[in-house]
């Protein structure tokens, strides 16, 4: 079932006019996540509503054009959205690696965290199964549960902690394979490699619901 | 240990996808040696393998942002709002988010859309928007989809309509590629709708998948009509900002799907009209059947620059097997000049249903010829190549015809359009599908001859006397005439609006017709055209019952028999004291009452698209319909015989539209056999509008197309006709291509249709002799220069090739050995001949007449680069240093006129539109012809001016020819006839 009526013709006139407000300051980002990064704690709250209000953001364009046939172009528009939150001409090239590392690390903190508050709200803080299976073959990755995925990145960590980087760097970080590379200090088939076999194991691991190696 | 046991399972994981599916088992049996845990982990991570291609390859940022849309959507879901209840989420869209709710009075699921605010807070538009939606929705029309409420709550706006359990077009090209049937016939129903609307003054503004919703029953609805309203502004782009671009690059994904549909004049922001729906049903229909967008781009500007510029590549490319036809409607609705495409989307439905029908007509020719013995195979498949080997003239034909019936589907001759339709279908070597069965001992005897059609014969009982509906005074009459007299009176002179479908009373002393006058409705007259009385305010097609006490009648004509936007009903009127009553709701049309007066006949459109117009009866007192035909014919027109044995009816099931009888009882409706053919006039003739007398004699209207050649003077100095048209050929001829000798004394023709033969003679038509005696089809023939020899293309040796004659008939001679050659214009010297070869490449080649074959050097003109293009030769220019002629694109489809430099080997682009370019003896303007006008392209300017047109509904211009002192043009006169015949089915 569906039923769509949506008119976007009109959109190309509203988008021109919210390009024109911009959200948030990348310079403003990026300068709290250096900060964080340097050890203050305090960055890491003013960083929050920044990200949210991105997200919000994005979130208007989906129910715009949500199921309007355009999900190809989604990971162009969402790499556009990260280098909207992080100016990276203004971090220094040695920082470049560490820099990465750092926003990763972040993004994944406030996506969680922001999963695990939702769903606590809308479901009163009980159990909130998503069903990978379901996911997977409807085809809609965007149902991933992050709550789940962040716990199954920690098991994996246990186990081989570069992929569990390699998984928050470009899951989390929005890293194209290169830079992974780069601050991972490997070669981009390495990353490949990881990404891929981490990908398997841990939607094994979320499907199976528990952790096979204890 | 952990690590280390993950290390070899990753190594063996690694290992084993090297390996093929089938030998992985193997090959972990033994390299795991016994260690089943380690053989399962291994494998069930291979398990996942595949799963995992997609799995979180969408950045988190996405997924979080989705599920915030999740809950904002929902927020709604389990609330009231008025008195619905809303039970999900159905989508989101840029026009706001849809809902499935409950309407809690009327216990009726309903779709709820809110409407985003920041496009409700003027009220001015929201009114606008409002009149229009509820317009459309008051159509009523089955494509378009119904509005229960247009609302507010606070300040929140609402639309509730109707549920579609389905889903939308957008989806399903998405998920497979849509089978042409199928892309015509959802393009067919969007069409009906946007017909029905543009009738009504309302324009979409936004055809696309997304508006469009596809019910399981095959039933297409048409959304949002209306809400392009709430939106006045338009992105501007200018061509030259188009270069640059609105800053919109981080867009792309967004606002993608919303560019591509939209019309030229869209993108550039001009005020938009109904041909913008027009547009964008043509991207709509190139996308369904290629399952791409025609005009693409990284970016939204790339993608309306790419709307404004771009021809968008030809069907053809992505699906080879495309008909021509397709390709026509499809880039005719898709012209970037608004004036040059589908002028109204009635036209292209015209189009549209046309090729459905013929895809239908073919598939079923193919069915049946698989049934067919192996006897007839061989003959079949002649006839065939036939067919193949002239797709650029069959093409050329078919849209100068296709033409010709939107002139008559939009006037009032539109009775015979359907059965018009069916001169556009190849039948090749005249094969049917039922081959229809002549009534031995029939007698046809022709009833008028007068020019212009006349219409809705009615027999007085007797039979003595004929009522029918004529042109003749100017506007439509009801005429009177004795059957076998030749002096028709005209009933209704009285009356300036037109009069028309008189039908005689049962005992013949009264006469029931339809009029104009006063608003419109049914009137009754005496025989004579006296005492002329108002029966009822509206109604068409009158039919007596058979007391003569009440006249049955339906709500709608035939006058737009595919675009009908609304189910006509039949109604019963009593003449003395003006009783109505309702027989039935449903769609039904030229209903006509059983002798004994049981039933009513009638026929209605299909209830499923693709079926064909069946006939029905229903009890003339109320009661359930039965069904008298079925299948995939049109079937239209019943009328009981005298006795109430038989429904005799209109229908192309043999092929063509003739008459047939099906034996029924009158009481029950039972149909009682099979159809039968009743008369099997030829192709080209169509017969319709049945009446019987008492008596058993039936008459009926033969309605075919005339070719006739005409002249007018015309003052090369101005570029303007001096003067009328003249006839040349009168009466029932089927000439074209006229070619005047460069003396001016002679013409040369040929006959269409079967027997194609090419004729001469004088430039005032007397004289007229068949060049040809024998049944090899001749074509095209051309004067050389010096007027002694006329070349043509001819299929005596098999293929056409080229050939030449002298002009008192002797000395034929093969000139071409290639293999289809076609259209022979002689250079100015004589010299030289240019034709152009049907085969796979297209070759346009100049030869040297005066050489034998074997001893040319022919010259190949530079291919166009595209193969899916070709360039066909059809003038010289006065200095023999060019050609102008007609691009095609793949397989016959026009796209316009050029001219090649013989020098340079270049071409250069006159027009995208055209046909039959002739060069004037300034070697400076071109003479050609396009939809109906015959035009001047001065090469100077690189502008065009009219020269001639015709303005009458159902006729056509077709190829010109003109004089050496370019002095006169011909051209071929394209018009409707239509008589009225009396057969007389003698009993055995």
């Amino acid at each position: 079932m569906e039923f769509l009526c949506c008119c976007d013709r009109v959109i190309i006139v509203a988008l021109v006019r919210e390009e024109v407000m911009q959200v948030s300051s990348p310079n403003e980002v990026t300068q709290l996540l250096v900060a964080w990064s340097e050890g203050d704690q305090s960055a890491l709250e003013r960083l929050v509503p920044l990200v949210y209000e991105e997200l919000h953001r994005l979130a208007r364009r989906y129910m715009r054009r949500e199921r309007a046939g355009h999900t190809l172009q989604t990971t162009a528009l969402v790499n556009e959205a990260y280098l909207r939150l992080v100016d990276l001409k203004t971090v220094r090239w040695q920082n470049r690696a560490h820099f990465f590392a750092v926003s990763a690390q972040v993004m994944r903190r406030i996506l969680v965290d922001f999963a695990r508050s939702r769903r606590y709200q809308k479901r009163g803080g009980g159990a909130f199964q998503v069903s990978f299976e379901r996911a997977l073959n409807i085809g809609d990755q965007r149902d991933t549960d992050l709550v789940a995925l962040d716990d199954a990145l920690g098991a994996l960590a246990e186990i081989d902690p570069r992929k569990s980087k390699v998984v928050e760097l470009r899951f989390f970080g929005g890293l194209s394979v290169e830079d992974t590379a780069h601050v991972l200090k490997v070669s981009p088939d390495t990353v490949m490699r990881d990404w891929k076999m981490a990908k398997v194991w841990l939607l094994r691991e979320l499907c199976s619901g528990k952790n096979d190696e204890d | 240990m952990k690590t280390e046991r993950w290390q070899q399972v990753e190594k063996l994981y690694h290992a084993a996808l090297e390996r093929e599916a089938s030998q992985r088992a193997d090959f972990l049996n033994k390299a795991c040696a016994g260690d089943e845990d380690l053989r399962r982990d291994v494998e069930s991570l291979l398990a996942y393998q595949d799963r995992a291609e997609n799995f979180i390859e969408l950045p988190a940022l996405e997924v979080a942002a989705k599920a915030i849309t999740d809950d904002e959507s929902s927020l709604l879901v389990g609330r009231a709002f008025s008195h619905y209840k809303i039970w999900s989420l159905l989508g989101a869209g840029g026009m706001g988010e849809v809902y499935l709710a409950e309407d809690t009075t009327l216990g009726r699921k309903i779709a709820l859309k809110l409407l985003p605010k920041e496009f409700t807070e003027d009220l001015n538009r929201v009114r606008r928007f409002e009149q229009e939606a509820r317009a459309a929705s008051a159509l009523n029309h089955p494509n378009i989809l119904t509005i229960h409420e247009i609302g507010q709550i606070g300040d929140s706006h609402f639309i509730v309509t109707e549920f579609i359990e389905g889903h939308t077009l957008r989806r399903k090209i998405a998920e497979v590629a849509v089978k042409l049937e199928v892309a015509l016939d959802i393009a067919v129903q969007v069409a009906s709708a946007l017909s029905a609307a543009h009738a009504v003054g309302i324009v979409h503004r936004d055809i696309k998948p997304d508006n469009i919703m596809l019910r399981p029953d095959g039933v297409v609805k048409v959304l949002d009509f209306g809400l392009a309203k709430l939106i006045e502004q338009r992105p501007r782009l200018t061509d030259a900002e188009a270069s640059t671009s609105i800053d919109v690059k981080t867009e792309t994904g967004l606002v993608m799907g919303t560019a591509r549909y939209m019309s030229p004049e869209q993108a550039r922001g001009m005020k938009v009209d109904a041909r913008t729906d027009v547009f964008s049903l043509g991207i709509v229909l190139y996308e369904m059947v290629t399952g791409r967008p025609p005009f693409v781009g990284e970016t939204t500007s790339d993608v309306l620059v790419s709307v404004l510029d771009k021809e968008p590549p030809p069907i053809a490319l992505h699906l080879p097997d495309a008909p021509p036809e397709l390709e026509r409607i499809v880039m005719k609705a898709l012209r970037k000049d608004r004036d040059e495409r589908y002028q109204t989307i009635k036209d292209m439905l015209v189009d549209l249903r046309s090729l459905k029908r013929q895809l239908e007509f073919e598939a079923e020719l193919e069915r049946s010829k698989a049934r067919e013995s192996s006897g007839r195979r061989s003959s079949l498949n002649n006839a065939q190549e036939t067919a193949a080997s002239l797709p650029a003239r069959t093409a050329r034909y078919r849209s100068g015809w296709n033409r010709w019936i939107v002139k008559v589907a939009l006037g009032v001759g539109a009775i015979a359009v359907l059965a018009a339709l069916w001169f556009l279908l190849p039948r090749p070597g005249g094969q049917t599908k039922e081959a229809p069965t002549p009534l031995k001992n029939a007698t046809f005897t022709q009833l008028t001859d007068q020019s212009g059609p006349e219409y809705f014969p009615s027999l007085s009982p007797d039979g003595k006397s004929l009522v029918y509906a004529s042109r003749a005074s100017g506007n439509w009459d009801i005429y009177l005439q004795r059957v076998g007299g030749r002096n028709p009176i005209n009933l209704t002179k009285d009356s300036s609006a037109d009069d028309t479908q008189p039908a005689f009373s049962p005992d013949g002393e009264r006469i029931a017709f339809r009029s104009e006058r006063e608003g419109g409705g049914i009137y009754v007259m005496g025989a004579t055209g006296e005492s002329v009385r108002r029966v009822s305010d509206t109604g068409y097609n009158p039919a007596w019952s058979p007391d003569g006490e009440k006249i049955l009648f339906a709500t709608e004509s035939i006058t737009q028999p595919l675009t009908r936007p609304t189910n006509s009903q039949l109604w019963i009127v009593t003449i003395d004291s003006g009783d109505k009553r309702l027989i039935t709701e449903g769609d039904a049309l030229e209903p006509h009452w059983s002798p004994h007066g049981y039933r009513i006949a009638y026929w209605t459109r299909p209830k499923v698209s693709g079926q064909g117009e069946d006939i029905w009866t229903i009890p003339a007192d109320g009661g359930e319909a039965v069904r008298v035909t079925s299948g995939t014919a049109i079937n239209w027109n019943p009328v009981w015989s005298p006795e109430g044995k038989s429904l005799y009816f209109s229908s192309n099931r043999g092929g063509s539209m003739n008459i047939w009888r099906v034996p029924i009882d009158e009481k029950s409706g039972a149909v009682l056999g099979q159809p039968e053919a009743v008369t099997t006039i030829g192709a080209a003739t169509s017969a319709q509008h049945l009446s019987f007398s008492r008596d058993g004699r039936l008459a009926y209207v033969a309605q075919e197309q005339i070719r006739n050649i005409r002249k007018v003077a015309f003052d090369p100095s101005t570029g303007k006709t001096a003067g009328e048209p003249v006839a040349i050929t009168r009466g029932s001829m089927q000439l074209w291509f006229p070619d005047p000798s460069p003396d001016g004394e002679w013409l040369t023709c040929y006959s269409t249709g079967n027997q194609r033969h090419i004729f001469i003679m004088r430039t005032d038509g007397s004289d007229l002799r068949d060049l040809t005696d024998d049944n090899n089809r001749y074509a095209w023939p051309r004067w050389s220069p010096d007027g002694k020899r006329i070349a043509f293309s001819s299929r005596r040796t098999g293929d056409y090739e080229i050939w030449a004659i002298n002009r008192d008939g002797s000395g034929l001679r093969q000139l071409t050995q290639s293999h289809g050659g076609h259209y022979s214009p002689w250079s100015p010297d004589g010299t030289r001949i240019a034709y152009s070869i049907h085969n796979p490449k297209n070759d346009c080649v100049i030869f040297q007449p005066d050489k034998a074959w074997g001893e040319q050097t022919p010259e190949y003109l530079v291919p166009l680069g595209d193969p899916n293009l070709s360039f066909e030769a059809w003038s010289w220019s006065p200095d023999g240093k060019r050609l102008v002629g007609i691009r095609h694109l793949l397989r016959g489809i026009h796209s316009g006129i050029g001219i090649y430099d013989l020098g340079s080997k270049r071409y250069d682009w006159l027009t995208d539109f055209g046909d039959f370019p002739l060069w004037l003896k300034d070697g400076r303007r071109i003479l050609f012809v396009n939809q109906g006008k015959v035009l001047l392209f001065d090469t100077a300017t690189r502008k065009y001016q009219p020269v001639l047109s015709v303005t009458d509904e159902d006729v056509d211009i077709g190829s010109p020819g003109l004089s050496g002192d370019n002095r006169m043009i011909y051209f071929t006169f394209v018009a409707a006839e239509a008589d009225i015949w009396l057969l007389n089915l003698n009993k055995e």
